[in-house]
């Protein structure tokens, strides 16, 4: 056991022992005159003085200086710490936690084999008895070895450690440490968390709390970086190019190094092929965007690299993405025979103009509409035509069901069965039309923007169509209110909604084309359109590239991705699949499991059974953020680390600690609690002086 | 001159009111009357305070005369007996003089110097207004602080000044003795009551004038008992009350040379005074003041008679 003192300037204070001293000697003296009529006799009267300046209330005098001494010992903080030797001697046990960064940062320089060794040694200095347990981690954490007193293994499972392309987590890695060693029973229980201590590694948000008697002792291994290099970014642009697509690629490039990076290739790689190459020079922290042209052929996927160079953090040097062709959703029209020919084709031409993604458009009339055509399309428009009943109606209703998307334009030609009766798949009950001609002519109003469909439209009161005139709309009632999107100026119902199972429907009661209103010639009807539909096919953009660490839904990745419908198909059905990552590991997937967390860089293979010969591919890179080697103090860190109830760190001689001295460290609360209870006796004390003096 | 309290009863049966029970009654006319009456109760006759009366000459004793009028040494020397006839019996003015300097404050015993003389004041012009004398008041400290002129009819008003004197500085004598002098036009009875911090000499010097104009003097000194004796207090310095000047005191060391100097000043005073025909009583603020007043008209009474 060892007692020190955190502020030791505070003792300085101590000289403050001499104020009750002089008070004693000098204020008493101007107290305690006595008032007296006259002096004239005394005056006459020769004295001694030798008493004047004696103190009287030695015991007095020795409370108030013991007050002034506990005050400063208290302000000092003084601390008692026990030593882990004095532990040993008593035949305690030590669980360690050795806890070391594998992220992708450690390849930098020598910090591998520099924690390495200090995990070897953390490892070397344990007792015959002691207990300790490997742990990597980076983004997560994995324990290598639990806790075992079988050193020899701990050190083989350390030689055969190697550092990632993961990010790092500090926080989360210290919290499953720490719950590593909560339910141990030893003594004496420790983490060593050896790591260079990224900046970027600690979430300032995290809140991790280690038990009472845990100890965490930080060993940072940062040595000197030199020149680093990295493709943080790559955006794409295309424009359309004929039947395909030319794509320009803005590749950001920045220095992350102490030392700068000169004449350096950059290459960009097309389907593993180098397609161009370049020669840059870059100054420490300096950021440049350089761009690359492709053209694209339709339903072609690009497997482009561009990479910088060559030095220790290898897997930021290169960044992978796919480049495919734009993707369409794929969209049936359904019209009534007798409506001819559209003389103006605002819808079609509105799902024509579709961007990223587009539309196909599958036109049909009602009566020649067959089940087989539900199944190659995400979304179905009846457009001001009769509901398909019977086993259409039926195979309809099931369409929605199993996910796809149905939008009904009711307009005059819009009457039949509902699909599935009056407990049908659409929200409420279709009525006639109402007329409103004229300047009595309705507004589409109350649009609930917070829908995915209509969030376009925040921001204003019904957004871009509200100064549209509807002249005519079927009305609809029964619906519920939760159901309702949009309402006209009257109340009644404009847009409602309603899912049915995996799908959705969606009811809109004018027309989409300009004889009934004036929505299609506002500027809110292009989004209007396109976003409707999205939201009806589930549509999910497709990802260019994922990061290390991420989690990938395939199924959601294959139907976003261009000509991999198939694919999504099988997946949807629950089809087996196989992952082959850039590392040449093979991970096989079974039914219903198929979301792989991708853990290495580059481009990942996916075969999916009964999806078609064509692979899934995956792109990864490393998050942007682990190339950033700006390494926080590790004593910050660890002070932000809570520990037990209360909390709060301390230096000690091995380095920063966070442990139970905190609790020790509480001898100053004591002491001002026995100052205060000095002080109300010294003043009782007092009184009781004065109060006996004045009576004498 | 004995500055310790004599307890002898001069009247038999008579009880003497205690200082401090003094001090609890409110209204000085009523403290003045219970003083008063309190000794002239056990007498056949009042004493009397007032001026002796000059003698005129002497006429033939008549039957139904006072035989206490008649002059025995006449007798002795003709043996005839003569009567003395006085000049004038007229009432006489009494101005009591009270000292409110800062040092009347101090207080041992219950009652200060300044109530105590506030009480004999009272008494005393309570007893000359029942002799149909004329009763004025005059209080000072460094200069005269009020002045009421003596009449049978002031009574009241005396007793509202007495009441209301506080002390604010500090004393002196000669300044304010002369101005009383200089004021006081018919002689009288001048009534001086003070602890009388300051030499003999002085004092003597600073009633001189007073003396000179025919004023009969008569000095009221008051201390309280730790005044006489120094008292045992903790404290190693004492302040001057009126100063505020502190000097060192030892007071195991001081006790006896202070008692001693207190008794000189006092006898000092009883001498010089005495000497130049004034009337000098030391009153002890823990002595009963009926009893004190009663020794005094008595020993004033015999003095008279004597001259």
């Amino acid at each position: 056991m060892s007692f020190g003192l955190l502020t030791p300037l505070f003792l300085a204070g101590l000289a403050a022992v001499a104020i009750p001293i002089l008070v004693h000697l000098v204020r008493r003296d101007e107290r305690d005159s006595f008032r007296f009529p006259s002096l004239m006799f005394l005056r006459e009267i020769p004295v001694r003085e030798h008493r004047r300046r004696s103190i009287r209330h030695w015991w007095l005098l020795a409370l108030r200086c013991l007050i002034v001494a506990l005050l400063c010992v208290a302000f000092a903080k003084p601390f008692i710490e026990w030593s882990t030797e004095a532990s040993a001697l008593s035949g305690s046990s030590r669980d360690r936690i050795v806890l070391l960064d594998r992220s992708h940062s450690m390849l930098s320089g020598a910090r591998w084999s520099d924690a390495v060794t200090v995990a070897r040694d953390a490892i070397d200095e344990l007792g015959a008895g002691d207990r300790a347990a490997l742990v990597l981690f980076d983004y997560e954490t994995l324990v290598v070895e639990k806790l075992t007193d079988d050193h020899a293994r701990l050190r083989a499972a350390l030689a055969s450690a190697r550092p990632g392309d993961g990010h790092t987590d500090l926080a989360g890695a210290v919290a499953r440490a720490g719950a590593l060693l909560e339910e141990s029973t030893a003594t004496e229980r420790d983490i060593v968390l050896i790591s260079d201590f990224q900046r970027s590694g600690v979430d300032p948000r995290s809140r991790t709390r280690l038990a009472q008697g845990i100890e965490l002792v930080p060993m940072p291994v940062t040595g000197p970086v030199g020149a680093n290099a990295a493709v943080a970014s790559v955006k794409t642009h295309r424009e359309p190019l004929g039947d395909g697509d030319a794509v320009e690629l803005s590749a950001r490039i920045v220095s992350t190094g102490e030392l700068p990076v000169a004449d350096t290739d950059l290459v960009m790689d097309v389907n593993g092929k180098e397609r161009e190459r370049r020669t840059l020079s870059l100054a420490p922290g300096e950021t440049r965007d350089e761009t690359f042209r492709l053209v694209l052929a339709p339903d072609e996927l690009l497997r482009v690299r561009i990479h910088v160079g060559e030095d220790d953090l290898r897997a930021d040097n290169a960044h992978h993405l796919l480049v495919s062709g734009r993707t369409a959703i794929p969209v049936l029209l359904v019209r009534d025979a007798r409506a001819g020919p559209r003389t103006t084709p605002h819808l079609e031409e509105a799902l024509r103009q579709g961007g990223e993604p587009g539309f196909r458009v599958t036109p049909r009339v009602v009566s020649e509409l067959r089940e087989s055509d539900l199944d190659t399309n995400d979304v179905v428009i009846i457009d001001d035509a009769p509901i398909p009943g019977g086993r259409l109606g039926e195979k309809l209703r099931s369409y929605v069901e199993s996910g796809g998307g149905l939008l009904v334009v009711a307009a005059g030609r819009t009457k039949g069965a509902w699909p599935g009766g009056d407990d049908g798949i659409v929200p409420g009950r279709l009525g006639p039309p109402v007329s409103r001609p004229g300047a009595d002519a309705g507004r589409v109003l109350g649009m609930k923007t917070l829908h995915p469909a209509l969030a376009g439209f925040a921001g204003s009161e019904g957004g871009n169509l509200a100064s549209a005139q509807v002249l005519r709309y079927r009305r609809l009632s029964d619906v519920d209110e939760q159901h309702v999107l949009a309402r006209y100026d009257d109340d009644n119902v404009a847009i409602a909604e309603r899912e049915v199972g995996k799908g959705r429907v969606l009811v809109l009661t004018t027309t989409l084309e300009p004889s009934w209103n004036t929505l299609a010639l506002q500027p809110g009807f292009l989004p209007l359109v396109h976003e409707t539909l999205k939201y009806l096919a589930s549509h999910v953009p497709a990802a260019q590239a994922v990061n290390v660490g991420d989690t990938v839904d395939l199924r959601s990745y294959a139907r976003a991705l261009s000509g991999f419908s198939q694919s999504a198909a099988a997946l949807t059905r629950g089809a087996v699949s196989t992952l082959r990552t850039p590392s040449g590991r093979t991970l096989h997937m079974p039914s219903g499991e198929g979301f792989p967390r991708i853990r290495e860089s580059g481009f990942h293979e996916v075969h999916v059974s009964g999806g078609g010969t064509r692979s899934l591919v995956v792109a990864a890179n490393p998050l942007p953020r682990e190339s950033h080697l700006t390494a926080l103090d590790a004593r910050a860190f660890v002070e932000s680390i809570g520990v037990g109830e209360s909390g709060g760190t301390s230096v000690s001689a091995s380095g920063v600690r966070a442990s139970g001295v905190d609790t020790m460290q509480n001898v100053w609360w004591y002491l001002v609690l026995a100052c205060i209870v000095l002080i109300g006796l010294d003043t009782l004390m007092s009184n009781s002086l004065s109060r006996r003096e004045r009576l004498s | 001159m004995k500055l310790t309290r004599d307890t002898a009863t001069p009247v038999s049966g008579t009880r003497f009111i205690d200082p401090k029970v003094l001090a609890r009654v409110s209204s000085l006319e009523l403290i003045a009357k219970i003083v008063v009456s309190g000794f002239i109760s056990g007498l056949h006759r009042a004493p009397y305070l007032g001026l002796s009366s000059e003698f005129a000459e002497h006429r033939a004793y008549m039957p139904g005369d006072d035989v206490r009028r008649i002059d025995w040494r006449v007798f002795g020397r003709t043996d005839r007996l003569f009567v003395r006839e006085y000049q004038a019996e007229t009432n006489a003015n009494l101005t009591l003089v009270l000292d409110v300097s800062k040092s009347m404050q101090f207080a041992s015993t219950g009652i200060s110097k300044l109530e105590y003389g506030r009480f004999l004041a009272a008494s005393v012009g309570y007893l000359s207004l029942q002799q149909r004398d004329r009763v004025g008041l005059i209080t000072f400290d460094e200069d005269v602080v009020t002045m009421v002129p003596p009449s049978v009819k002031h009574f009241d008003r005396v007793l509202h000044e007495l009441d209301a004197a506080t002390p604010a500085r500090g004393s002196g004598f000669e300044k304010p003795l002369a101005t009383i002098a200089r004021t006081l036009g018919r002689r009288g009875i001048v009534a001086l009551i003070s602890d009388l911090y300051v030499e003999p000499k002085v004092l003597l010097d600073s009633l001189a004038e007073l003396r000179y104009r025919g004023h009969d003097v008569l000095v009221f000194h008051i201390l309280d008992p730790d005044e006489v004796t120094l008292p045992k207090a903790e404290a190693r310095q004492f302040e001057d009350m009126e100063s505020g000047v502190r000097i060192p005191i030892v007071h195991e060391q001081m006790r006896g040379a202070y008692a001693d100097a207190v008794q000189g000043h006092v006898r000092a005073l009883h001498k010089m005074l005495g000497e130049h025909r004034m009337d000098y009583r030391f009153f002890d603020t823990s002595e009963p003041l009926d009893h004190a007043l009663f020794e005094y008209l008595t020993e004033r009474q015999h003095r008279m008679q004597v001259r």
